[in-house]
């Protein structure tokens, strides 16, 4: 039993981690001394302890991923999967308040709101996001989405004496706790449908098992297609309660129609905090995306594939929206906040993209790795963006119009070439990180046979040339408006020069973290479960030590 | 389900977990909560005060639970209970920063009308 405890605890080591520092910073934030060295203190142990949580997070990136085909490692009474998708999510999400909070220390003292609580909440926030790539089950998922929201509704609100971030923070709030409410009606309606289904062909056990958890959920869907009636995924209220999950994950990801909170809120909240929320967010809940649709509308299995369908319909159609909606708004924007809000409004349909290719089983694995090695290269192409916002401010304000970064090349030769990095490689063009990404995204796409919505893509994202070119063309082919000669040092620039030197490497290198498996062979269609575990319904426990 | 006709079923022998005969089904409830949900979906939209909205929202959240509880009951599975309880103490949290946000907006305006909440645009 204490055996099993501690394995537990070995295989969520990475939330865990984050958590508890996120409980010292807040206790080192009581202590004596004054403000500003302990303010240092706090930043360094933040930084320290995210590079060892992510350090401890490798160990996980072995173990094979669960899903389609492959029997997951569960922890905590199946509520919890430790495996390498959960890995490398928690690695990224490392990353992203890493970055984060490197950027953040003179932005904070100039705007006088450097305290403790600040980096406490990003890493709650972080907390929060890993429990959802972690989840494996629906109970789960909502607590680590609410961990996270929470803790960004706070912090989009944190310059509270400014009209814009007060602002920020009442949308994000009333919309993001509304989309929580059709997220959870999703769920009672999954948890009746699939506790209905077990009643009535008798397998029901009425404790001890568990009608949220994604292993029971898996397993019911193959029985009832199994039996030779009509499977639980054609049952109105299953049908209802995925359509209303999609609603709340979508929100959280910024996904059209679901996206109108996005400019509004990353153009009020400070800065830095819109740079993590526009990662860390959609990170966790495109990894609860991922893990939801795999179980929940698995394509292996004719007849059930047949009631699959109509969601894929809708999937596709979201993402075409996301992509198109998403690149033409971003266009008009004259404030780079904004702008960059809707490029990650576009972002959000490509990674999309993947996320309906890896619900096919031949492209499942491509497509996972495809969709985290987009999220890794979006983690440094997006944050050093907003990074760079903050490098060129001083004293308290930052330059948010397009018009402002005019000339920047001839005063800042090596903030402007940074610059070019990021709007390359968001634009996806060769030398950058960002074109890799979408070439494995969209291969992925192919390999799964949604030919057409990779070609849409594809010709859409080239109107995102336009916008993110419209920059570096102000930078250097324009007369310069603004002095830049005392930019802000610090965190940010060096937060912005890692991000660089991070999305020209992964550009160079494609293979050299982590290899994204494009020509791997993939097993074809396998049942969910291996043939030979077919016993009705033990709950999902499976605790096997994870491989060092 | 009455407590006297509950105690009379558990006295008779059957799972108290389990609907007995005369009970409320379990498609009632079901409709109870899609309207509590379907009032508060429409509230959110309509309502222009934030407290209203909030309390639209949590009208929803609390129509889930019905649910969550209807469902649990009528399956004798714990789990619908407990998923109830957790959106409660969820809740619960998003009052306490939902109210501080609405708070330190009134200081600042004097008013939170969210037709006027609008400095940004576009």
């Amino acid at each position: 039993m204490n055996q099993s405890v501690l394995t537990d605890l070995q295989a969520l080591i990475c939330p865990l981690v984050v958590i508890v520092l996120g409980m010292i910073v807040l206790l080192l934030d009581l202590g004596t001394g004054d403000g500003p060295a302990r303010r240092r203190l706090i930043y360094f142990v933040s930084l320290g302890g995210l590079v060892a949580a992510a350090l401890l997070a490798v160990a996980n990136t072995t173990i094979p991923n669960a899903g389609v085909g492959v029997t997951p490692l569960t922890h905590f009474g199946g509520g919890m999967v430790a495996d390498r998708f959960g890995g490398l999510f928690c690695i990224v999400l490392c990353i992203i308040a890493g970055l984060a909070i490197t950027m953040s220390d003179r932005y904070l003292e100039e705007k006088s709101l450097n305290s403790g609580e600040y980096y406490a909440l990003i890493l709650f926030s972080t907390s929060g996001a890993m429990l959802m790539a972690l989840a494996y089950d629906l109970v789960n998922i909502f607590v680590g989405l609410e961990i996270l929201s929470v803790a960004l509704y706070i912090l989009s609100g944190f310059a509270r004496r400014e009209r814009r971030s007060e602002e920020s923070a009442v949308k994000y709030f009333l919309l993001g706790s509304f989309a929580s409410g059709f997220l959870l009606y999703g769920m009672a309606l999954i948890y009746g449908a699939v506790g209905i289904a077990l009643k009535n062909t008798g397998l029901l056990q009425p404790t001890g098992t568990s009608f949220t958890n994604l292993g029971v959920i898996a397993r019911t869907i193959q029985e009832s297609a199994e039996t030779g009636g009509a499977p639980i995924t054609a049952s109105p209220l299953f049908i209802a309660g995925v359509a209303l999950l999609i609603v709340g994950l979508a929100f959280k990801a910024a996904i059209v129609p679901f996206h109108s909170y996005a400019p509004d809120v990353y153009e009020g909240a400070p800065t830095p905090v819109t740079a993590f929320m526009s990662a860390a967010a959609k990170v966790g809940a495109f990894a609860a995306l991922i893990r939801v649709f795999g179980i929940l509308l698995p394509a292996d299995n004719a007849s059930i594939a047949q009631a699959a369908v109509p969601f894929h319909a809708v999937l596709w159609g979201l993402a075409a929206a996301t992509i198109v909606v998403g690149n033409v708004l971003a266009i008009r924007q004259t404030n780079i906040k904004r702008m960059l809000a809707y490029s990650s409004i576009a972002h959000a349909g490509y990674i999309l993209v993947g996320v309906l290719a890896s619900s096919v089983p031949g492209a499942s694995q491509n497509a996972k790795d495809a969709v985290i090695y987009y999220l890794f290269t979006y983690t440094f192409m997006n944050l050093g963006a907003f990074a760079m916002v903050i490098w060129l401010g001083r004293d308290g304000g930052e330059y948010t119009s397009i018009a402002d970064y005019a000339g920047l090349a001839k005063q800042q030769p090596l903030a402007a070439a940074a610059m070019a990095v990021f709007m390359l490689s968001l634009a996806g063009i060769p030398p950058a990180a960002g074109f890799l990404a979408k070439l494995y995204v969209f291969t992925s796409a192919v390999q799964a046979g949604l030919t057409g919505l990779a070609v849409l893509a594809l010709v859409v994202s080239v109107i995102g040339v336009y916008y993110y070119l419209n920059i570096i063309v102000a930078m250097y082919f324009r007369d310069p408006v603004n002095d830049f000669s005392s930019v802000r040092a610090g965190g940010a620039r060096a937060a912005a020069l890692l991000s660089a030197a991070a999305t020209l490497l992964f550009g160079f290198i494609p293979a050299g973290v982590f290899s994204p498996t494009i020509q791997r062979d993939q097993p074809t269609a396998q049942p969910i479960l291996g043939a030979a575990e077919k016993s009705p319904l033990p709950p999902a426990v499976a605790v096997v030590s994870p491989q060092p | 389900m009455n407590p006297v006709a509950e105690s009379a079923a558990v006295a008779a022998g059957a799972n108290p977990l389990l609907p007995v005969h005369g009970a409320v089904p379990l498609s009632w409830y079901l409709i109870l909560s899609a309207m509590l949900f379907m009032i508060g979906v429409v509230g959110v939209l309509v309502k222009r005060n934030p407290i209203v909205i909030f309390m639209s929202i949590e009208l929803m959240l609390n129509a889930v639970n019905l649910s969550f509880i209807a469902f649990g009951r009528y399956l004798g599975n714990v789990g619908g209970q407990m998923f109830a309880i957790f959106v409660m103490a969820v809740a619960a949290a998003e009052v306490a920063v939902g109210l501080g946000i609405l708070i330190s907006i009134f200081r600042s305006r004097e008013n939170i009308n969210v037709d006027e909440i609008n400095v940004m645009k576009g």
